[in-house]
């Protein structure tokens, strides 16, 4: 579940060089309980993974209390194994069962951390797509949608390339032909704007809604912006009346209500505020809160079914489209 | 109960350890460049924001379980901030910056005064969680600088397991009621670098031995001048235990002189929880014999709309809610603490069958049941759960799904009364008590900071903190009590006013002597500041200067320090001619007495001690004046003997 190879059990993980040729003499690989002795100081504790663009002649180690730190290996340094213990990842059971009363949504992971969880060894932030670690991460959504969470690409928003809004474009149109509610794009939010401009491009007579989320504090922390918005989301998409590619960010630096933006118009502002998202030369289109939708236009284009959904790219240049909409957001 | 006044510890096998905090003196915060001022007015703000928080995923893919006792408070968190000592980083919208490597180094400096053993070579930077609002990341970043230190305490070695640096947490202001679920936080004291420093929490064995402990911590913070000073500056965390207990931390003591109560007060907690134990064992009561049924009762009130009233039975339990574990606190209430602060219902929404008896524990509470059931009430009650005669009720009225939850916790609590204390997080009340504040933390809660990357330690920074240490205050104490006799209140006097050096050097190089140097240093400028005036050091400096010369005598100390206190520019010869200072020959000044011994019976004072004592006393006030303090009283005094009495 936590994706680390099998090879990867008995060895330390991360360590290189003579420190990691040292290690593997000694039978200590990760997870390892290890007993450091330097002269008078004396360091016991679990050997970790080493991060990467350290230096290599550190271990590092987690102590009875639950502290990390790293000690330093000359050749004073004796170290020795006491023991091993592997931590297995595991999460608590949610009933996630689909309830016949909640409108069904999709979920298109892209890669951002708007749910995911800490991997421990890289310190990497990695995204939670199954979904009992989605809604252990935000339990009430449970009770808010039947959620599908299903992975599209890992990669980093800044990574995104033209064929891949092709590819989203034409996994939301298979899932609106599956007959969900509404869709939500999970994206990392320095190219979310694009992405969701460039969907609402391609995307003709939408049914439903499509709603970009996303999170400035990644889900690896107790303040993190990305359940609130995911559930706010999920609500928007599962509820409301309207068909469009939308932005449905944090609003303010406080928890308090999330906007509603056209993808078409708005841009990320500041690189590490909840509020970067801004609709320029307009307003947003509405906003949510615990209480619901506030619409604040009335031109938002409501759900209609009697035509077919067309993609804009159907010569398969999306590389003019690429154009047309980095154009618009610079 | 046993009684609090009087506790064997060492028969109830108590154990105790301190976890000093300790701000650090820095020109900025630990993660920021804001300084670090505190408003004075905590209320004091230039904008505000609100926050939730919940908990995340551990590295393990498990929550901490105290994590989640904290989320189900469900505080919503409303920030004060102020701008000149706050920023992003504050407010939890910026990653970061460098850490203070300053702080870092005191931290070092620190861990050589402990006689640290084992220093981290490559610090890296943890986040601990905290969900009760009181950090806006929603945890603090704290990491090791030394392990396996030792600190000296009535003859014997205080094992320290642990020195960290890490971030200080927002204050709490507007703290009115513990039931509410919002909570108000200012920003001004989040960041600021802070020493924890942990001792083995079961080498302390009674509370003089607590109390010594703490005052030894401080005095290294004071005499390496690295502790910040000022009301708030240090906190201490008290881990305390009996044979059979648990670890119970009671949080934030800032109050050395409540050490004592405390322990008391929590043993005699663990003691009765311990009895508690034993008599559920007794009498065959299991984890199991306590169901989650909650039983509505709402009919027999009269209730506004929303609110609801549960009872549940809690089987074979009759009397031991009712039996007093603290002071006016009853087992009941112990209980009920968690449940109001969990779900916000207040303890005077619950009630327990057992307040119904006669003289019960909680009608002397300062948390009474404040819900109309009386015994014709509790009947009707009673016919509605039907209970057995062996059997207690809980009650609690609240908003449906907070009394359910309340009465859930409830029951979770009494299954646990059958392992006897829980570890806990407590919070010390003004008489010595103790309240539930949270499930102790395990170590899950600690995970690595993404944020920061680890930070080598070179050779070099070490050297650097090496060279600043100075000697230890048990070092400094044991000299000057051998040489100078001075006792540990002076020494601390002298370590807390940073005089430790100034004190040497005026006996040592001045020759002055040790209560001469004291005086100066320490008595001095106290009783100018008790009238309510300032003395600066190079007024001091000046004095000492002066009586080391033998320009000034003691004596007239008091005249000359007016006349500083007033223009402390002046230099000493002036202010002596200021003064009117004259220099008397010996035979002026016998002349002087012998004009002032007319006045007094000679014959009289020869025969009748008690009236020598007096006349001598009163001569030698006269010529004192009328030398103008010039000479010192004990020279006038001989000179008054001999010449009196011919001695």
């Amino acid at each position: 579940m936590s994706g680390e190879g099998e090879n990867e059990e008995n060895v330390p993980e991360g360590y290189r060089g003579a420190l990691r040729e040292r290690l593997i003499k000694k039978g200590i690989r990760t997870w390892s309980k290890v007993r450091v002795t330097k002269g008078k100081a004396v360091y016991e504790g679990v050997l970790l993974p080493r991060s990467q663009h350290t230096s290599d002649f550190y271990v590092t180690l987690k102590v009875d209390t639950g502290y990390n730190l790293g000690v330093f290996m000359d050749d004073q340094a004796k170290i020795e194994e006491t023991g091993y213990t592997k931590g297995h990842y595991q999460l608590p059971h949610v009933d996630t069962d689909f309830k016949k009363e909640l409108p069904n949504v999709t979920l298109l992971g892209t890669g951002g951390t708007v749910a995911s969880r800490l991997d421990y060894r890289t310190g990497a932030v990695l995204p939670a797509f199954t979904p009992e670690e989605l809604f252990s991460a935000v339990p009430e959504l449970v009770s808010a949608v039947n959620l599908t969470p299903k992975t599209l690409y890992q990669i980093l928003s800044e990574n995104f390339r033209p064929e891949y809004w092709v590819k989203t474009a034409e996994a939301v149109a298979k899932e609106v032909g599956s007959g969900v509610k509404g869709v939500i794009i999970g994206h990392g939010t320095d190219t979310m704007c694009t992405t969701g401009a460039a969907l609402s491009y391609f995307l003709r007579n939408l049914p439903v809604p499509v709603v970009l989320v996303g999170s400035q504090r990644s889900s690896d922390r107790p303040s993190s912006d990305g359940p609130r918005n995911i559930l706010y989301a999920a609500k928007l998409a599962g509820y409301e009346d309207f068909a469009e590619v939308a932005v449905c960010m944090h609003g303010s630096t406080s928890d308090s209500y999330n906007l509603i933006h056209r993808a078409t118009r708005c841009r990320k502002m500041h690189s590490s505020r909840r509020d970067t998202f801004r609709t320029l030369d307009d307003i947003p289109l509405g906003k949510i809160d615990e209480t619901g939708v506030t619409w604040f236009k009335d031109e938002s284009r409501p759900q209609r079914t009697d035509r077919e959904l067309l993609f804009g790219h159907k010569d398969g240049h999306a590389s003019w489209h690429a154009l047309f909409i980095s154009g618009n957001e610079s | 109960m046993l009684n609090p006044e009087n506790v064997d510890f060492k028969k109830l096998g108590f154990q105790a350890g301190l976890e000093v905090h300790h701000q650090i003196r820095s020109d900025r915060k630990l993660f920021c460049r804001c300084p670090p001022i505190l408003e004075e007015e905590p209320t004091n703000l230039d904008y505000s924001f609100y926050r939730y928080f919940r908990p995340v995923l551990g590295e393990m893919g498990d929550f901490d379980p105290g994590m989640l006792v904290e989320f189900e408070k469900a505080y919503k968190v409303i920030y004060y901030a102020c701008e000149r000592n706050t920023c992003t980083y504050e407010m939890d919208e910026t990653p970061p910056f460098y850490p203070d490597i300053e702080a870092i180094k005191k931290g070092f400096t620190l861990a050589f005064y402990f006689d640290c053993s084992a220093f981290a070579e490559e610090i890296v930077v943890n986040r601990k969680q905290y969900l009760d609002g009181s950090i806006t990341t929603g945890f603090q970043r704290t990491f090791i600088i030394a392990r396996d230190g030792w600190v000296p305490v009535k003859s014997k070695k205080v094992r320290i397991t642990n020195l960290h640096i890490e971030e200080d947490a927002a204050r709490r202001v507007n703290w009115v009621d513990t039931a509410s679920r919002v909570v108000y936080f200012n920003l001004d004291r989040l960041g600021v670098p802070l020493v924890e420093i942990i001792t083995d929490h079961r080498d302390v064995e009674t509370p003089e031995e607590l109390v010594e402990l703490a005052e030894q911590i401080g005095r290294v913070l004071r005499i390496s001048r690295i502790g910040r000073r000022g009301i708030g500056a240090a906190r201490q965390d008290v881990n305390v235990s009996i044979k059979g207990g648990n670890r119970v931390e009671i949080k934030g003591v800032q109050d050395l002189s409540m050490f004592d109560a405390l322990c008391r007060h929590e043993a005699v907690r663990q003691h009765a929880l311990i009895g508690i134990m034993d008599e559920m064992k007794n009498r065959g009561i299991e984890k199991d014999d306590f169901m989650h049924t909650y039983i509505d009762i709402s009919c027999l009130f009269h209730l506004e709309n929303d609110t609801r009233a549960f009872a549940a039975v809690f089987p074979k339990m009759k009397g031991l809610f009712g039996l007093e574990v603290q002071p006016n606190k009853d087992f009941g209430e112990d209980i009920f603490e968690k449940s109001m602060l969990i779900t916000g219902i207040p303890r005077e929404s619950h009630f327990h069958s057992d307040e119904l008896e006669k003289n019960a524990v909680r009608r002397r509470s300062f948390h009474p049941c404040r819900l109309s059931i009386d015994r014709n009430k509790f009947k009707r009650i009673f016919e509605i759960v039907n209970p057995s005669v062996e059997d207690a009720v809980v009650v609690v009225v609240g908003p449906e799904r907070r009394a359910m939850h309340a009465l859930k916790k409830i029951v979770e609590r009494a299954k646990i009364a059958l392992e006897g204390v829980p570890q806990e997080t407590r919070r010390l009340l003004p008489n010595g008590n103790t309240e539930f504040l949270r499930v102790i933390h395990g170590k899950e809660r600690i995970y690595p900071d993404t944020d920061t990357p680890p930070i080598v330690i070179s050779k070099e920074l070490v050297e650097d903190s090496k060279k600043r240490v100075g000697r230890c205050p048990w070092e400094v104490y044991e000299e000057l009590h051998r040489k100078y006799g001075l006792d540990q209140n002076q020494t601390d006097l002298l370590i807390r006013a940073e005089k430790v050096d100034k004190f040497f050097q005026y006996v040592e190089d001045l020759r002055l002597k040790s209560s001469l140097a004291f005086h100066v240093l320490i008595e001095l400028p106290l009783e100018t500041r008790r009238k309510g005036k300032r003395m600066e050091m190079r007024t001091i400096e000046h004095l000492a200067k002066a009586l080391s010369q033998g320009r000034i005598i003691p004596e007239q100390i008091g005249t000359l320090l007016e006349i500083f206190v007033k223009d402390p520019d002046m230099t000493i010869a002036d202010a002596l001619k200021k003064i009117g200072f004259q220099t008397f020959t010996e035979k002026e000044l016998e002349e002087l007495i012998h004009k002032k011994i007319e006045f007094v019976d000679s014959s009289k004072a020869r025969s009748d001690p008690q009236y020598r004592r007096i006349a001598v006393a009163k001569v030698v006030g006269e010529t004192l004046k009328a030398v103008n303090h010039s000479v010192s009283g004990k020279i006038v005094a001989q000179k008054v003997n001999a010449l009196l009495i011919g001695e």
